[in-house]
């Protein structure tokens, strides 16, 4: 026994060390750069496979239409960027990324989008040029803020809603009462569920007329108008634990699921989650209505993502040719209906596999907003691609927000934190 | 009490406790037969009404298990090897050789579990580049080799063997490395067993390494793709389930493959002579 | 001649433990000291992840230290490891002891049982044990309601919610240390627990009083390694309560992600990361002070 088992170890340890500069040099074989045209192009992406495929099922159409590969790599979200910026520095990156913002660690490498741009009319505020008239980056969708309803809770209460922009659109104050009525009819547990994030929070500050923590236009400091704080005041009021339920600001609470049990009558949150509630919700009926306006209608919307094309890796050429081949108005519509993506791009008409009416309302209100947003998210695109801020990864006036509703700090102070981060990223 | 009913208090005890333990696990497993619509109701559920598959079938289908498993395995196996070796080696000197420097060395390797993964990423990352190992298994295999833990397992579990025992092989004529392979080892089988769970296991959740350092997607691991069932807003849970079940059911055998050598091992211990 | 021996036979059994550790040695110089004495470096710039860092001296270590939060984390941070080491020492050695003994029927299946948490993703962790302490929906606070009970503030209320924290991950982490405890425990020569048998002991006795000090290694081992987890606590708590409510349970780990990593201040984070190692490091001087196996 002892002796099989020491010879045992001994050769698989022989082995193993023996394996391992075999190893070393087994992988991708050729390392970084010249002379792929017959490698596929590798376009790394993330989250292609829950929404839908769309991207794998573009590249499939590529490659029958072309003959030209093209490698959908479907990378985890919250590893995205750390696997971007570390193929940076190994020189490796691949040919085309999808990333969810431009990053000064690569930002230099990216190649110049201005020739697409120009023939394919992304959106205003969505797209931006550098000093030098360099394009980095193209929309790959639009995201947008908007409210569902649970339709059955406010049929069986018997309170009306307004159902489109043609209907008379509500209040907050109108909406509150609305929503306090179905719940205490129902006896339902919550009124709304509203998602963690500034983002949400944001088309809420500019209903109430202000416009969030605005980059000014000389792109110099951050700064929030006096209808702000008055809006945080009043959304956190709502976070009592019978209009809005508290776990969610504070602990993380999933307000998707509480959404899904049918004991809250209204969701704030957005297009993303069409799909999902197509799929997932069976036990009862929900429809996306328009969001209040006290007294300003909006809501938040912007760039999921943003298509990049990478330079250094020789395969720029081809590449560039996908990315003009996949905004031609034909296959920019195939895959916004596959994913289910708002279309970034002017003059676009998707048609959905189903709830055609609810991406029909997003689109709807992202016209309706007012056009400080397109001139606000222009600058913020621009301050990205000057490559001079440092990226901000966390959430500032979430957090503030949080200990506010936690009673750890008032909304004037969080405020103030808030603004004074973010004035410290332009540093 | 009689002798027979001895097993009553302890087994009593072990069972609430197992099931307090079961619970969660239970809900886990049988969530993975919901429905998507099911799986948030009110009330709670734990049963499902609707037993359904498809969480399993899409994320069978989605995700190529066979191959992640395969990548994942070849690389579990070969660092869990060389992981065990190195560890015993390095613990039976720590445990052995007591000098201040050879101290000092431990409370050194204890330090490389105190700095959080994002500080020293960076730099590792520059490490493996200039070795060359960049986009080869070994950039993998090599970081994940030292362990403090395993290391300081062995230390403990050699440090109670007796210095008499290698004193007497010393006398017996045998030199240092045979004590190590012929005596030792043997003698630390349940240990390497211990730590052969532990090494598979981590490995088999490595995630950062494989993304970072191997370009080929076809080499990815399955952590990694279980990690991209999040996405950026929302999180498809009928597929987490499903792959999360799939990917937990290899070291579930291992662990039972593993088990006996654990609790079977009839080798009492160099106390016995 | 017998002292030159003596020298000699030292420095030859320090060359073969040289040898014995060269392998770990040149691992722990490439694959830590290099990595962490970059990031020292980085702690007196304000380095951002990209560009040129430039060098302030102490300047991230003076904010750090002026820093309420970061005591505010720390001492959470103590507080937790405290109250969850203990806890899940004993409970681990306790169910080891029980899965040991051959009076327990159907040890094996047990074994399995209270192995398989340990497999489970940090992500999985979290949302199982939410869905199960989730304030408003629920499990255990549903039964409590239907027995009467009021239902829990778990997401609310920060020391509940700590006390969830402290049950998911024994729960988790019970499989390390029970593997660890049962193979110290098979170690253990049957005549010595024969023997005492024969001297009356009943099992109880015999545990308390020959097999756990012979644990003492394992026991060392366990508590070093659970302190420094402990201390490091990120992403269970992280998935099962984001360190809330609010921030009333931001550990000392989160506090390095949320004020260093996520706002680009890589030279603040890689500050309080030295600080907290230096802690941790005289834990385990402290620890290895007390450590009394080496008396044999």
């Amino acid at each position: 026994m002892p002796s099989m088992n020491r010879r045992t170890l001994l050769a698989a340890g022989a082995t193993a060390a023996a394996l391992t500069p075999a190893l070393a040099a087994c992988g991708g074989g050729s390392s970084s750069g010249g002379g792929a045209s017959d490698k596929p192009l590798q376009f790394v992406v993330s989250g292609d496979a829950n929404q839908g495929g769309g991207y794998a099922a573009m590249a499939k159409k590529y490659k029958e239409e072309t003959g030209v590969e093209v490698e959908i790599v479907d990378v985890p979200y919250d590893d995205l960027a750390t696997k971007i910026t570390n193929a940076a520095r190994a020189n490796d990156l691949p040919a085309l990324a999808r990333m969810p913002s431009l990053d000064p660690a690569w930002l230099d490498r990216t190649a110049d989008l201005a020739d697409i741009a120009a023939e394919v009319k992304p959106i205003e505020g969505m797209y931006a040029e550098d000093e030098n008239g360099k394009i980095p980056s193209l929309p790959s969708d639009l995201t947008a803020v908007g409210m569902f309803l649970n339709k059955d809770l406010w049929d069986e209460a018997g309170v009306s809603y307004p159902a489109s922009f043609d209907d008379k659109v509500w209040t907050w104050d109108e909406f509150v009462d609305a929503a306090t009525e179905v719940r205490e009819t129902t006896g339902v547990k919550f009124s709304m569920a509203f998602d963690r994030s500034s983002h949400r929070l944001n088309s809420f500050l500019y209903q109430f007329g202000s416009e969030g923590l605005a980059l000014s236009e000389d792109k110099t400091s951050y700064a929030a108008n006096d209808k702000t704080a008055p809006a945080l005041q009043y959304f956190v009021g709502l976070n009592d634990d019978e209009f809005i339920p508290r776990s969610v600001w504070l602990s993380e609470d999933d307000p998707n699921a509480m959404f899904k049990t049918g004991q809250v009558t209204a969701y704030y949150s957005g297009s993303w989650q069409i799909a999902d509630f197509a799929a997932n919700i069976t036990d009862f009926e929900w429809v996306s209505v328009p969001m209040p306006a006290q007294p300003v209608q909006a809501t938040n919307f912007g760039t999921a993502a943003v298509v990049v094309v990478f330079e250094g890796t020789g395969q720029e050429e081809e590449a560039l040719a996908f990315v003009k081949w996949l905004y031609s108005k034909e296959n920019y519509a195939e895959i916004s209906r596959i994913s289910g993506f708002l279309p970034a791009v002017q003059d676009i008409e998707a048609t959905y596999d189903s709830r055609q009416e609810d991406f029909a309302l997003y689109n709807a209100a992202i016209e309706a907003t007012p056009d400080f947003l397109k001139k606000a998210k222009a600058r913020e695109l621009e301050l990205q691609a000057a490559g001079t801020a440092a990226p901000i990864d966390g959430d500032p006036l979430r957090d503030g927000i949080v200990k506010v509703i936690n009673g750890e700090t008032t909304v004037d102070a969080a405020l103030e934190t808030a603004l004074e981060q973010l004035n410290e990223s332009l540093a | 009490m009689t002798r027979s009913l001895r097993w009553i208090a302890p087994t009593t005890v072990t069972w609430v406790l197992g099931v307090l333990f079961l619970f969660p696990v239970l809900w886990f497993l049988l969530s993975s037969f919901k429905p998507g619509g099911e799986l948030f109701t009110w009330p709670l559920r734990l049963f499902p009404e609707d037993w359904t598959v498809s969480g399993y079938i899409t994320a069978w289908e989605r995700y190529d298990f066979q191959q992640y498993f395969l990548n994942t395995a070849i690389v579990a196996v070969v660092t869990t090897v060389l992981t065990v070796f190195v560890s015993a080696c390095t613990g039976f000197a720590l445990a052995k050789y007591r000098s201040r420097w050879v101290q000092a060395f431990f409370l050194c390797l204890l330090a490389t579990t105190m700095l959080p993964t994002e500080v020293i990423m960076p730099s590792t990352f520059s490490v493996i580049l200039g070795l060359g190992l960049y986009n080869s298994l070994a950039g993998i295999i090599v970081p994940s080799i030292i362990t403090a833990t395993g290391i300081f397992m062995f230390r403990q579990f050699f440090s109670t063997v007796p210095d008499e025992l290698l004193e007497a092989a010393r006398i017996d004529g045998a030199g240092e490395f045979r004590i190590f392979f012929r005596l030792m080892l043997p003698i630390a089988r349940p240990i390497i067993a211990v730590l052969a769970i532990f090494s598979f296991q981590w490995r088999w959740n490595d995630y950062i390494w494989p993304l970072l350092v191997l370009n080929d997607p076809d080499k990815y691991t399955l952590q990694l793709a279980l990690r991209s069932i999040v996405g950026a807003e929302n999180i498809d849970w009928s597929v987490l389930l499903g792959a999360s079940v799939i990917s937990l059911i290899p070291m579930v055998l291992l662990f039972l493959v593993f088990r006996r050598q654990i609790m079977n091992s009839d080798i009492n211990s160099g106390l016995k002579d | 001649m017998a002292v030159t021996t003596a020298r000699k036979e030292r420095r030859r059994r320090g060359l073969v433990a040289a040898t014995f550790l060269l392998p770990a040695f040149v691992l722990f110089v490439l694959f830590f000291v290099a990595p962490a004495g970059l990031g020292l470096a980085y702690s007196f710039t304000d380095y951002r992840g990209y560009g040129t860092p430039e060098f302030v001296g102490v300047g991230n270590y003076t904010s750090l230290f002026a820093d309420s939060d970061f005591y505010r984390s720390l001492w959470r941070t103590f507080l937790y490891t405290a109250v969850s080491v203990p806890f899940g020492y004993f409970l681990t050695l306790i169910i080891s002891a029980l899965l040991v003994s051959r009076e327990t029927k159907g040890a094996a299946l047990a074994q399995v049982v209270f192995f398989f948490p340990w497999l489970i993703s940090p992500i999985v962790t979290g949302v199982v044990w939410r869905w199960m302490f989730g304030e408003n929906f629920g499990l255990i606070n549903y039964l409590l309601s239907s027995l009467g009970m009021g239902s829990l503030k778990w997401a609310s209320d920060p020391n509940l919610a700590l006390i969830v924290v402290i049950l998911a991950g024994s729960w988790g982490g019970t499989a390390f240390s029970m593997l660890l405890f049962m193979a110290a425990m098979r170690n253990i020569p049957s005549s010595y627990l024969e023997a005492a048998s024969l001297d009356g002991a009943g099992s109880l006795t015999r545990f308390v009083r020959i097999v756990w000090p012979l644990l003492r290694p394992t026991s060392f081992l366990v508590i070093l390694l659970g302190t420094i987890g402990a201390m490091k606590e990120f992403a269970m708590i992280q998935s099962l309560n984001g360190g809330g409510p609010g921030t009333s349970n931001v550990l000392i780990v989160q506090y390095i992600y949320k004020t260093g990593f996520e706002q680009s201040k890589i030279g603040y984070a890689s500050a309080a990361s030295m600080i907290l190692m230096v802690i941790l490091l005289v834990i385990a001087l402290i620890q290895t002070r007390f450590d009394r196996s080496d008396l044999s």
